[in-house]
């Protein structure tokens, strides 16, 4: 924090863009055309770049001089209340006292960042909620039984001589491949995505659309439990709904029959 | 000297929906005994009962009642897989509609009836290139089946139904989407396979295919009964 006229304090986001380290000097341009120096004493840490990544703090009177405001006016101030209970009594107060004011009290400020933050987690949420949607009706496709398609084919392959274990194989192995490729698919894809090209779409979401971007970096990190447990939630289901109806289909004997090739139960005794 | 019996039906019957207002005698208490190497034509008007009494030749459905013999065998009381190895041992298969499978190709197609056999895959390929190119469609191996001509898709259907080197083909109206030219190839690949000493049953109504002189025997149905 700047202890002397003169100084300041910065974010990361700002010392990027102007390539400043701590002890350097920022140089801003007032309104009248008017330029400043600062020296820079501060620099805010990468922990709460997400907040203070485009922040510059002055002391009072450098503000005041820069901006051009009257010796007497403040745009916010802080009050500091020792008993917490009193606050929103004292904040009430306040409204009373000067009616142009709005105070706002911690609680609020964090209420307010956690809107924010749950607000675009919804968003990043209600995107998954939309892709698990689609998986489950192409799993619940699945386990609803054989498509005409399907039914013919099994019926096809036991005309020409399969058995229903060969049929069963057939199908199981299948399953296998296409959830297995579809799984390594998905991940590489996540991969990439994230670790290559900077996730450029869940970032914004994530880190809000600020003047000065926080240089935010996914940080590399692969779970084995999280690739366990989608393997589980994805790839086991989708082989058991692939063969599982399979079982169902051809247990039916092969009907050959004018309309085509039908499967059909049996009629009597079969 | 007499012909060796290949196979043959003991009053045969297949009852559709017995004991229903919608029962149908497809097939009515037939005998008939077909040897090796003959062509039998079986021949009759649609709904006669040529498709069932095909299939139940063709152990693909039980009779209602009466015995299948195939070599001397009782088919009927057999389990379902000794049918099914019954089925690849023997018969070769060419539908009506051909059902070949749509997705894939032409060799694939015609490699099918062979995985189950357990050959190497190199063997299959081998053999199906070979069928391929005694039917002339080595060149169109790769080719999807809805890329194929009507004749050239039945060859491919041809060609599966041989991949086994099964002694009887089993043929339900072939000629039903071919036209004139394409049904006279058809029957000549058919005298060449009876040449080779394979056993042909083909049901029809196509008179292209009942007149043909090599016919060892039309078998006549109606109503499910020989006449
Ligand atoms: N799955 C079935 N269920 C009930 N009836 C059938 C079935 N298949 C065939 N039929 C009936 O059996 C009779 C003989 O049919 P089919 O053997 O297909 O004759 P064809 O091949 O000579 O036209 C027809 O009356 C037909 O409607
Ligand atoms: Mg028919």
């Amino acid at each position: 924090m700047p202890e002397e006229r003169g100084e300041c304090a910065i974010g990361r986001g700002v010392a990027q863009t102007r390539y400043i380290r701590l002890g350097g000097e920022l140089i801003l341009t007032s309104s009248k055309g008017e330029h400043f120096l600062f020296r820079v004493t501060g620099l805010f840490t990468a922990d709460s770049e997400i907040l203070t990544n485009d922040l510059i703090v002055l002391k009072n009177q450098d503000v005041i001089e820069f901006f051009g405001m009257p010796e007497n006016r403040a745009t916010d101030l802080v009050v500091q209340v020792y008993n917490e209970r009193e606050v929103p009594v004292i904040a009430y107060k306040i409204t009373e006292m000067f009616p142009g004011t709005r105070p706002i009290t911690r609680s609020e400020i964090i209420r307010t960042y956690e809107t924010v933050f749950n607000w675009r987690s919804g968003m990043v949420l209600a995107m998954f909620a939309g892709a698990l949607a689609a998986f489950f009706i192409l799993a619940w496709d699945k386990a609803t039984g054989l498509s005409a398609e399907e039914r013919k084919e099994i019926g096809i392959l036991k005309a020409i001589g399969w058995n229903t274990s060969d049929i069963l194989t057939l199908k199981f192995w299948e399953g296998v491949v296409i959830s297995l490729t579809s799984f390594l698919t998905g991940l590489i894809l996540a991969y990439i995505h994230v670790f290559f090209l900077g996730a450029p779409l869940i970032v914004p979401a994530i880190k809000g659309w600020s003047v000065v971007f926080p240089d935010l970096r996914p940080f590399p990190q692969v779970n084995p439990n999280h690739i366990v447990v989608i393997l589980v939630a994805t790839v086991f289901p989708l082989c058991v709904k692939h063969f599982n109806p399979v079982v169902e289909g051809s247990g039916n004997r092969p009907r050959y029959g004018d309309e085509g090739l039908r499967l059909c139960r049996p009629i009597t005794g079969e | 000297m007499s012909a060796e019996v290949l196979i043959e039906t003991i009053e045969v019957s297949r009852i559709y929906n017995p004991g229903m207002p919608c029962e149908v005698k497809a097939v009515d208490r037939i005998s008939l005994k077909i040897n090796r190497s003959d062509v039998v034509v079986i021949k009759g008007p649609s709904g006669s009962g040529k498709t069932t009494l095909l299939s139940l030749i063709g152990c693909m459905s039980r009779p209602t009642e009466g015995k299948v013999l195939i070599k001397e065998k009782d088919a009927v009381k057999l389990p379902e897989s000794f049918l099914t190895q019954i089925r690849r041992d023997t018969f070769g298969f060419i539908f009506q509609q051909l059902h070949l499978i749509e997705g894939i190709t032409v060799e694939e197609n015609v490699m099918l009836p062979m995985y189950p056999l357990g050959a190497r895959l190199d063997d299959i390929k081998d053999s199906a290139e070979k069928l391929l190119k005694k039917l002339d469609l080595l060149k169109k191996k790769s080719y999807k089946i809805k890329q194929l001509s009507g004749g050239e898709k039945q060859r491919t259907a041809i060609a599966r139904a041989l991949i086994n080197n099964p002694e009887v083909i089993l043929a339900d109206e072939p000629t039903a989407h071919l036209d004139t030219a394409l049904s006279e190839e058809f029957m000549s690949i058919l005298y060449d396979l009876n040449q080779e000493g394979k056993t042909l049953i083909i049901a029809t109504h196509d008179p292209l295919v009942y007149q043909e002189p090599y016919i060892t025997r039309i078998i006549e149905m109606r109503d499910g009964a020989v006449l």
